[in-house]
């Protein structure tokens, strides 16, 4: 029998960080049963305003803005002071979501994505923190993943951006020379360059649902042998065309396919898996300590843009055992 | 609490081994338990206290008296930051005992409804086993050989919440 009673052994662990609660299950069963009790894990899962965290990541962001801007100047010399307001009112709106969300205190303090909570009666509250702490040390991206966040695309370097308008300025031309006179292919220039700058600044969106975008959504052939829950390859299609100006020229009706790909060994084991967009390079997933993601290739990076405000979570949803 | 008309008056505590020990009123109002019975008048010249060993009364006697004597936060706005950080190196020294006596102090000062000292003793506690692995804790604790887990639920709990064990 323990020495104290349940209220003192509460205050204890309340002094305690989410951790050493942990360890504290494995001590005896009365620690056991304060332990895991929901009182305790509630209080980890108390709400607290992100206004600082969100702040500081536009600011951070406006900061690498500005320093991007002063390399590409040469390219573009319209535009940097739209990119400037643009990132500005970004911080804005970071700042306004921030005040009216919520987060779990300890947990949640300073991450990028809050994993989807099961609703599941019953559930306890220490189950629900150890479930989201499991999914947020997932290295496996999910399409739920692509498709609830927001993307933000950087290229590498100023130089292969450089390169990649030549390169795709010379593939247009051999196509589009025989149809069009000099001056509309300078036009399409200018616009193509335009959409590539612009993409850089405000990054693609994967989106799930919505009137306006339209997802064609087609499962290849499960290549895995046995396993139902993982498919070896996925390809989600989504219409490019809602994401650029209606008026656009050269995006307008263009048809963008992303895959994750990942497959079996011949032992069971799961090959290191990539996501590919069109026929890019492909890129390598890391997950950042802040739950947050980075698609990247050599040329270029996609990074998740924080948005732990979003209520019930993001992602895919959590599984219970 | 009025301590003018009161400040004379003494209290007698009678511990569990019949020791006994005259403290002013105003310590032994720290406790809100004393603090009840004297309102009440329930309480006669000696008030026993048949739980609690001479040692652990004498510490909390102490504990109580220091707090007594420093400026209470309410009672004035602006209090002296020397008298605050007096305060706060009396209880990290307060706090350096043995963990027996720590129980036993945490337990009397539940018993005699002293929040301050619960806080202080929690927090040690919370102190001492924060870190420490399932078998350092049970060590500090002293935990009954009986009350432990059986290996089975101890390697479900492990299981389920591993991201604190790696």
């Amino acid at each position: 029998m323990d020495v104290f009673g349940y209220d003192i052994m509460l205050m204890i662990l309340s002094h305690l960080d989410a951790r050493s609660v942990a360890t504290t299950l494995l001590v005896s069963i009365g620690w056991r049963s304060v332990a895991s009790s929901d009182t305790i894990w509630s209080k980890k899962v108390i709400t607290t305003t992100p206004l600082k965290v969100v702040v500081k990541w536009y600011a951070k962001k406006l900061i690498v803005t500005l320093r991007s801007r002063m390399t590409l100047t040469p390219i573009i010399t319209n535009l940097p002071l739209f990119w400037l307001l643009s990132c500005f009112c970004m911080m804005i709106f970071g700042a306004i979501a921030g005040v009216s969300v919520r987060l779990c205190e300890e947990l949640w303090t300073g991450k990028a994505h809050l994993p989807r909570l099961p609703r599941v009666e019953g559930l306890s509250k220490l189950s629900v923190f150890s479930l989201s702490v499991k999914d947020g040390k997932r290295n496996r991206i999910m399409k739920e993943d692509l498709w609830d966040h927001t993307w933000e695309f950087h290229f590498k370097k100023a130089r292969t951006l450089q390169l990649i308008v030549l390169l795709s300025m010379l593939c247009r031309c051999y196509i589009v020379t025989s149809r069009i006179q000099l001056s509309q292919l300078m036009h399409v220039k200018f616009l193509y360059l335009f959409h590539l700058l612009r993409m850089g600044r405000f990054g693609l969106c994967f989106k799930s649902s919505g009137s306006n975008v339209q997802i064609k959504e087609k499962l290849k052939g499960n290549l895995s042998n046995g396993s139902n829950r993982l498919n070896s390859s996925e390809v989600f299609f989504f219409d490019g065309s809602q994401t650029a100006d209606p008026g656009d020229k050269v995006w307008g009706g263009h048809e963008s396919c992303y895959s994750i790909v990942t497959s079996f060994t011949a032992d069971g084991k799961m090959r290191k898996h990539y996501v590919r967009i069109n026929r890019w390079p492909q890129m390598s997933i890391c997950r950042r300590p802040d739950y947050g993601w980075e698609m990247s290739n050599f040329l270029y990076s996609y990074s998740s843009v924080p948005d732990a405000y979003k209520k019930g979570g993001t992602g895919p949803c959590l599984h219970v055992l | 609490m009025s301590t003018s008309s009161s400040s004379s008056k003494k209290i007698v505590l009678k511990s569990a081994d019949n020791e006994t020990f005259e403290i002013d009123e105003i310590v032994a109002l720290e406790s809100q338990a004393i603090k009840n019975m004297i309102e009440d008048e329930c309480a006669d010249n000696v008030i026993p206290l048949g739980n609690i060993d001479s040692k652990t009364l004498s510490k909390i006697i102490e504990y109580c008296k220091k707090h007594a004597e420093s400026p209470k936060k309410d009672d004035n706005a602006d209090i002296d930051e020397k008298a605050v950080e007096d305060l706060k190196s009396f209880d990290a020294e307060f706090a350096k005992v043995d963990m027996p006596l720590i129980q036993d102090i945490l337990m009397a000062a539940n018993f005699l409804n002293i929040d301050n000292l619960i806080g202080l003793m929690c927090r040690t506690i919370a102190d001492r086993i924060k870190g420490k692995t399932p078998e350092e804790i049970r060590k500090i604790l002293n935990i009954n050989k009986n009350d432990l887990l059986s290996p089975e639920q101890e390697a479900k709990a492990r299981e389920e919440n591993s991201w604190a064990f790696d």
